[in-house]
Parts: C-alpha cells; structure tokens; sequence
C-alpha cells in the first residue's frame, strides 16, 4: 500500500487550500527547523484517519476537544464578519497493492471540519465560533461493478481499519519521543502482541483448540464405549468419572486462565499508556516544584529586602536628623558647658553678708564666750540674749540658682548633655551599621536578581512545555497526579492478576497430573473382550497425536519469530552502527523476560550503552517487526514516523534512513535532524526518493512570527 | 517459484514439526488429511472463537467417517 498525497486546508499552521505533498514510494523525508510544521503534518496524518491527535499530557484529543485550535490563526483573524465559515480539511490519497485476485484500489479519504463565526469578539476565543462535527468520507471505484462509490462514517471507518489495522498502527505510526514508552520492550506483551498480529501464531491457537475439544469429546466416547467392554466396569466407570471431572476442571481453569490473561493484557497495555503519559508529563511536576521553589526563595528573599529596607530606612533617617540637628546640638552642648561653669563659679562664689550683720566667725565667737561682742552686755548660756545672738548665724542668703525647681533643672540639663554625648557617639556606630545593611541589601538584590532569572528560565521551559503540548503547567502537574494515582491502582491489578494466573497454572498442572494417574489406572483393568473394536478409541489416537504436536508447534513458530525478529533486527543494527564506531555490540531478546539487551560477541549485557542506543535498537526491531509483517501477511504498509532520529548523531540517522529505505516499500520520516544548508547534499543521496522542506513564513515582512500572520509552507525538492 | 498460500504454510509446520509423521505408527495418510481439514477449519473460523465448536464438530464428523 502507498500514500501518494496529502493535502492540507486551514489544518493547524498550514493557512488556506495550497498545501499538497505528493509522495513516492521508497523513502519520503520531510524536513524543517523548529515550529516549521512538522509534527502538525503528522498530526494532518492521524487526524484524517483517526479523528484525534495525540497531545501529551491529554493523551488522545478528538475534534470535539481540539476545538478551534485545528483551525488555521491567521484564516481566523482574517475572518470580517458574523457567519463567515472556515473549512479546515485533510486528503490523503492512499493506493492499495494489487494481489492474485484485486487489483489496486485507489481510495480518497477527507476529513473536513466546519466552524462559522458567532461574534466578533476575540477571533482565537473558542466562544466566538461555532463547531461542527467533522465529516469523513472515503471514495473509491468499485472493483465489482466499475461505480465511484463514496463510504461514510461506519462504512468508511471500516474501509479505514482494513487499510490501516489498528493492531498495526503503534509500530508503523510513531512519534520518536514517545518511542521509549510507546512500544515499551521491557514489556513481555509488546513483542508477543506484535507476533501475534505479524504471524500464525494465533492460528495454532486456534488449531489448538479444536483438535483438544474433538480429543476430549472423543476420549469420553471412547471412555464410555470401553467402559461397558470392561472386567470391572464399575470401577472403569468410576475412574471415567474423576477423568471426566478434571477434564471440567481443566476447562473451568483453562477458560479463567483466558479471561485472566486477556484482563492482564489490557490492564498491561492500560499501564503502558499510564506510564507513557507519566514519563510525557514527568516535566510538568519538575518544572511546577521547580517554580514554586524558586518563588518561595524569592519570597524569602523580597521579605529579608524588605526587612533591611526598613532598619536602613529607620536608621538612614536617624543619622540624618542627628546630622541636621548636630549643629544646634553642639551649640546646646556649647551653652551647656557655660551654663555649668556659671553654675560651678556661683556655688564656688563666697557669698557676701550684709554689712551690719556679723559673720558666723563672730557669732561663734560671742556665743562661746557668752557675751556680745557689739554691745559688750553678758549673754549668758541659755538666756534671751544667748538665743538672739545664736539666731544670726546661718543667716546667709541661698541664691535663686539652688532653688529646688533650679536643681532639677539642674539635673535634666545634665541628663541632656549626657544623652547629646551618646548621641555623638552614635553617629560612627549608625554610619557602620548603615553600610553593612547597604552591603547586605546589594547582596541580596544580587541574589534577587539571579532568581529572577532562575524563574524567568523556569517560564520560559514552562511555555516551551505549554507551546509543545498545549497545556499549562498546573493542569500537566495535575494529570501528572492522576495519572501516578491510576498507574498504583493497576499496578496493584496486574500483581493480583499474576498471583491468579500463577495459581490457575498450578491447578491445571496438577488436574493433568491426575488424568495421567487416573488413565494409568484405567489401562490396568481387563477387558472381557479384546476382539471388539472400539472406532472413538482409534480416533483418539489421531486427535492426541496432532494435539500434542500443535501445542509443540505453536511454543515452536513463536520462539522461530523471535530468532527472525532478532536476526532482522540484528540486520539493521549492524548495518546502521557500521557508521558510528561508538555503538557496538548486538541486539538480543531475552527469551525468558522478552526484554530487548545489548549484547557483546559473548552474550554479556553491555553496560555502558545511552539511550540514544536503545532507541535505535528499539527502531530496529519495529523495522524487522514490520518487515516480517509484510513478509508473512503479504502486505506492506507506509511507514510515518515524526522526529525518530532526535536521540541519534548525524551518521547513525542518515544510517538508520538508509537501512529503513531498503525494509519498508514506502516510508515517510518527519524530521529536523536536515538543516536547510545540509539539503543541497541529502538530496543527491540515492537512497532518498523525495525530499520536503518546511518552513515558517509570513506575509508582511516581520522577522518576529506571530499567530496571526504566520503560516507553514512546503517546498518540494527532490520529487 | 510459486507463492505459498497461509494453508500451504501451517501444513507445511505440522509435517515439518512430525517428520512427515515419521515419530508415530499410526496411518500416515489419515494423518495428513486431517491436518488439511484441521488447517481448512482454522482459516475458516480465523480468530473468531464462536466458530471454534462449529469446526470441531466438522472435524470430529469427518474422523469418524474416515477411521470407520
């Protein structure tokens, strides 16, 4: 089968009707430098066929929940008035094989998605617009009667699914980023699932399980025609009878055992989703710890700005006041030093007695000697004249500064001019102490200003992530959560599943173990007559012979695929690092575990090998996966695969796009590992068939890009 | 050469697998035509198992005629 076009209309970046890509077979590689349309392209793929596209983090998103963000911007913001309608379409045309009986069809698959204008309000707010549902159509002449026929919905859903099997799909539509959890090998239903769909084996089971229900229907025949030709048929019959019994036994289990299994499986592949969509979103809690973190620094830090901010302020203003009042406080402390040497002189001052009374000395003297020294008159001890004389003394005036208000003034001037004193002082210690908050301010600002753009990196990986996925960074940390909780709960499901199959296994080998006893048993008692032929008897043997075998040969054909799987893959392998002298060693699958190892010439797991490799082993096991596929089931289909090549160096991509030129019939890689001065040279190469270049463009000469001018557009150049 | 049909395929496992039934006394002949009827059956029913009790009681009807 071959796609030979796809054409884009309004689809995502891809503005108006003009873009057509017309494929060859061989090897198709479309290129282009980043946000030039690539993935979008692949995206035109599974919607056509699919109605969704897969968004990581959102996992698979239908038309309903894209919405308007599969229309084209820049035809939205040219729209002019209320019920203008925008088509957005993708047609790819694909040509089936021609095969011993058909010849090939050609078959024309639309999808076409309808919005018409409500408002005109905001052109890019999903209110203003209102949704269709898309229509699908396929058209194809009819190989019976010769009529263009055109299939829709059911119909041509069906005609799609024979196309592309969905069984299929995950190994021939892949997204190199996804690759490590898409097909997760470390998984031993990946490799089992892809053999049974590349391969006969479901075949043998089936084979399986109609040879064992005529060998048991017959065997019962058998057993009861022998019963009644039996020495003691009673106990015959009674061995027949527990026979019998474990037989339902064993198809009870056999039956649980199936449905167990088939539940393993799809909670398997449930897991597989859950941990791909983990590992897709793993950069949403990263990126949303890393923000509240560095925010929560920022915090800190703003309020420790903001604390010394404060103190600086406090302390700025008060060095401030001291020096506008350092003046008059100087001249206080001037007057102040006057004033205490005024005072020191007063109190120092011998204060003079008025001139008609006599100082102290004098008094002193009369009143020892009891006798007035103005008048000369006794004044005995005791007497009135005693008393009078005694009551001059201490008779000096107190001057109004030693009042007790003067005193206490006294004492505050002091307090003042002690206080001026560690005012002074304090000048020296508030200047320091203002240098170091401004010291310790710079650091900080510093600090702030490198988690400033600590976060500014963290926005911008944050709307990086919103620009690659299209969601935003708490709604991926919420999934994020949901989805760790859903990956526990199954967990837990597929452990008690293992027990339980781990059990019923048990069970059946034990039930087998007793038939073989019982039947032993049986063989042992005499028939009465040997003469008689017993036809189920006969027939039995056949229909054990050939179950015994088809059970050998199914456990055979499957470990025969995985030789071939290995060996093709191995092919590839060998031929791609043949280029590149870092990889080395060879694929092995581990056939107890199914997981895929690098191995050395003597089988030893090599340790050292980077995902880079892995990835590239893995992509050459889905090679030989497919190629086995188009070997046993006679068909081929296209392989599309975006970004496959993004953890692989230059030699080993353009290795790996040769190795895949020669495995697959027609093969499309979407990919940005060509820049555009490399195109000139990749063309010539041989292996390559056709070659695309995408880029981004506007019509209005702006070097910056934005959304409402700038469009996809694709350039052929090697067609 | 001439392209082998998937019956052609599955036969082809089971004699290869037997030896051409060398490992076993019984009739050689009957042996190969119940492998093609068994493998006739199979692509029949292909994968779907309600058909499965339909192609055994096809298969066991055609032993008996056989063996008898």
């Amino acid at each position: 089968m071959l796609i030979k076009s796809i054409k884009l209309k309004n689809f995502q970046c891809y503005y108006g009707d003009k873009h057509e890509i017309n494929f060859t077979d061989g090897l198709n590689i479309i290129t282009g430098s980043i946000a030039s349309g690539k993935s979008k392209l692949f995206d035109a793929f599974y919607w056509v066929l699919n109605d969704m596209i897969f968004v990581t983090g959102k996992e698979w998103v239908s038309t309903k929940g894209l919405g308007i963000s599969l229309v084209n911007d820049k035809a939205k913001y040219e729209s002019q008035s209320v019920d203008d309608l925008i088509e957005t379409s993708v047609e790819i045309v694909v040509n089936t094989t021609a095969a011993k009986n058909s010849k090939s069809i050609e078959y024309t698959i639309r999808r076409e998605y309808l919005i018409s204008r409500r408002s005109m309000k905001d052109c890019f707010d999903s209110n203003t617009w209102t949704t269709s549902t898309p229509t699908l159509t396929v058209e194809y002449v009819n190989q019976k009667n010769s009529n263009h026929e055109i299939a829709q919905g059911q119909d041509a859903k069906e005609i799609i699914e024979n196309l592309f099997p969905s069984k299929i799909s995950p190994y021939i539509w892949f997204q190199g980023e996804a690759l490590d959890k898409l097909i997760d090998f470390d998984n031993k239903g990946t490799l089992r699932r892809a053999i049974d769909y590349i391969s006969y084996v479901p075949l043998y089971k089936t084979m399986n399980n109609i040879i064992s229900t005529v060998d048991s229907k017959i065997s019962k025949s058998a057993r009861k025609q022998i019963g009644k030709l039996s020495g003691n048929a009673k106990l015959y019959n009674e061995l027949s009878r527990q026979i019998e019994e474990k037989n339902n036994s064993i198809k009870n289990n056999k039956q649980l055992l199936e449905d167990k299994s088939k539940t393993l499986g799809e909670r398997t592949d449930q897991m597989d989703e859950v941990e791909a969509a983990l590992s897709a979103l793993a950069e949403f809690p990263k990126l949303s710890e890393e923000k509240i973190e560095i925010n929560n620094d920022l915090i800190n830090i703003n309020n420790d700005i903001e604390r010394l901010d404060i103190k600086e302020r406090k302390r700025f203003s008060s060095l401030w006041m001291l020096y506008g009042t350092k003046k008059s406080l100087q001249t206080a402390a001037d007057r102040l030093i006057e004033f205490e040497d005024h005072r020191q002189s007063l109190i120092s001052k011998e204060y003079e007695l008025p001139e008609d009374v006599p100082g102290d000395v004098y008094i002193n003297k009369m009143l020892k000697n009891e006798l007035c020294m103005i008048c000369d008159r006794p004044a005995e001890k005791d007497s009135e004249a005693y008393h009078n004389i005694k009551a001059k003394l201490n008779r000096k005036i107190k001057p109004e500064y030693l009042t007790p208000e003067n005193e206490q003034i006294n004492t505050e001037v002091l307090t003042f001019k002690a206080k001026l004193g560690t005012l002074s002082r304090n000048y020296n210690s508030i200047k320091s102490e203002i240098i170091a908050h401004k010291k310790e301010l710079d650091d900080l600002i510093e600090e702030r200003s490198i988690y400033k753009d600590k976060i500014q990196v963290v926005n911008d990986d944050i709307d990086k992530l919103y620009t690659k996925r299209g969601i935003d960074i708490s709604e991926g940390a919420k999934t994020h959560r949901n989805k760790h909780g859903e990956y526990k709960t199954l967990n837990e499901e597929v452990r008690n599943l293992n027990r339980k199959i781990e059990t019923y296994k048990a069970s059946l080998r034990d039930a087998e173990m007793q038939i073989a006893k019982l039947e032993n048993e049986q063989s042992k008692i005499q028939r009465v007559n040997t003469n008689v032929n017993v036809v189920e008897e006969e027939i039995a043997k056949y229909t054990k012979y050939l179950a015994n075998h088809i059970s050998e040969i199914e456990q055979k054909e499957y470990n025969k695929l995985i030789d071939q799987i290995e060996s093709e893959a191995n092919m590839n392998f060998e031929q791609i690092t043949s280029v590149n002298r870092t990889i080395d060693g060879k694929i092995k699958i581990d056939r107890e575990t199914f997981r895929v190892l690098n191995v050395n010439e003597e089988g030893r797991e090599l340790q050292n090998y980077n995902t880079g490799h892995y990835t590239l082993m893995k992509m050459c096991i889905i090679n030989a996966i497919i190629s086995l596929t188009n070997d046993y089931k006679d068909e081929s289909y296209p392989f599309i695969t975006d970004a496959p090549t993004s953890n692989l160096d230059d030699k080993a991509t353009f290795a790996y796009l040769e190795s895949i030129s020669g495995t697959f019939e027609q093969s499309i890689v979407i990919t940005k590992d060509i820049s555009e001065d490399e195109i000139e040279e990749i063309k010539q190469k041989d292996y390559i068939s056709s070659l695309f270049f995408l880029k981004i463009k506007n019509d209005t000469g702006n070097e910056k890009m934005n959304r409402k001018e700038a469009y996809s557009t694709i350039t052929p150049i090697k067609n | 050469m001439k392209k082998l049909t998937i019956n052609d395929r599955l036969l082809e496992s089971i004699t290869r697998a037997t030896s051409n039934f060398s490992d076993t006394s019984l009739d050689k002949t009957t042996l190969l035509e119940i492998s093609k009827k068994l493998v006739d059956y199979v692509i029949e029913v292909d994968s779907s198992h309600t058909k499965e009790s339909g192609a055994a009681t096809s298969l066991e009807n055609d032993l008996y005629h056989k063996i008898q």
